[in-house]
């Protein structure tokens, strides 16, 4: 049976016409945040908010999270990959790191990270920050 | 990070929850998940419009890919929002206007970027904020 489309709103209103005032902004985070509280009272409306943040969880996970949800402490963690509980806790705040240290830490919590960079014509994986140079290519040159 | 709600974001959510309580809860979903991770939230879930001098972001409820497969169908909606510093290095996130681009696809987009541009330095300006990117 297909759902039946309930007719989604549609906001044409010109704030420059309608500017607020001050009350105005304060009632309506009060609202808003109230709307919540009405969804999740709702069961079907419940029902959809926690299966949106369970898909989204699977590809918005921060680094603490996805270390929470391997079960590991800051310390296991810190442990492995050679550095202070404190270096942990601040690595995990970061905005930006390098590819090594991102890549220690995926390999701390028993991971391993790949790269892949999305095009239209189709996927591609990245060799950037691994020891690509390192490595022998052809076994019979090196010896 | 603290998320602030524009009245005129608040009207179109209201009237989406009354109008589908699934969607509406899709959309908060979503709306947590920006205060949960802030600026670092990504694709799928948020873009850059970057067509905005102000630096806006949309969330985004789109019909079930590969990567969003809870949605399940129609509608694809928007919600632009931006960012503000509400006191010296505390920063916001405000949600700004919500719609549906189903049938306009990306023919939505211009008027309602100007709109929610309208609005956020607007209410910037009343509250003695700073728009940042």
């Amino acid at each position: 049976m297909t759902k039946v489309m309930k007719k989604i709103p549609v906001d044409t209103r010109k704030v420059d016409e309608t500017t607020p005032s001050s009350s105005e902004y304060v009632a309506a985070n009060v609202t808003g945040r109230q709307l919540k509280e009405r969804i999740l009272a709702d069961p079907a409306g419940r029902a959809a908010y926690e299966r949106a943040r369970s898909e989204i969880a699977q590809h918005q996970t921060s680094l603490s999270q996805l270390r929470k949800l391997r079960s590991l402490a800051q310390a296991t963690v810190a442990e492995s990959m050679g550095m202070d509980q404190s270096e942990i806790s601040r690595l995990e705040r970061r905005t930006d790191l390098l590819l090594s240290t991102l890549r220690r830490f995926i390999q701390a919590t028993g991971g391993d990270l790949q790269l892949v960079a999305h095009f239209p014509e189709g996927d591609v994986e990245l060799l950037v920050g691994e020891d690509i140079f390192g490595e022998t290519l052809n076994p019979a040159e090196s010896s | 990070m603290e998320i602030l709600y524009h009245p005129l974001f608040v009207v179109w959510f209201q009237d989406l929850v009354e109008a589908d309580i699934e969607i509406a809860g899709e959309v908060q979903a979503l709306i947590d998940e920006l205060e949960l991770h802030g600026r670092a939230l990504g694709d799928p879930e948020s873009h850059q419009l970057l067509t905005s001098g102000l630096g806006l972001r949309t969330l985004r409820r789109t019909p079930a890919t590969d990567v969003t497969p809870y949605a399940v169908g129609p509608p694809v909606l928007r919600v632009i929002y931006g960012f503000v510093e509400i006191s010296p290095r505390r920063i916001a996130a405000a949600l700004l206007l919500g719609g549906d681009k189903t049938v306009l696809g990306n023919v939505w987009y211009p008027r309602n970027i100007g709109e929610a541009e309208r609005r956020l330095t607007i209410w910037a300006a009343q509250s003695s904020w700073r728009v940042v990117q």
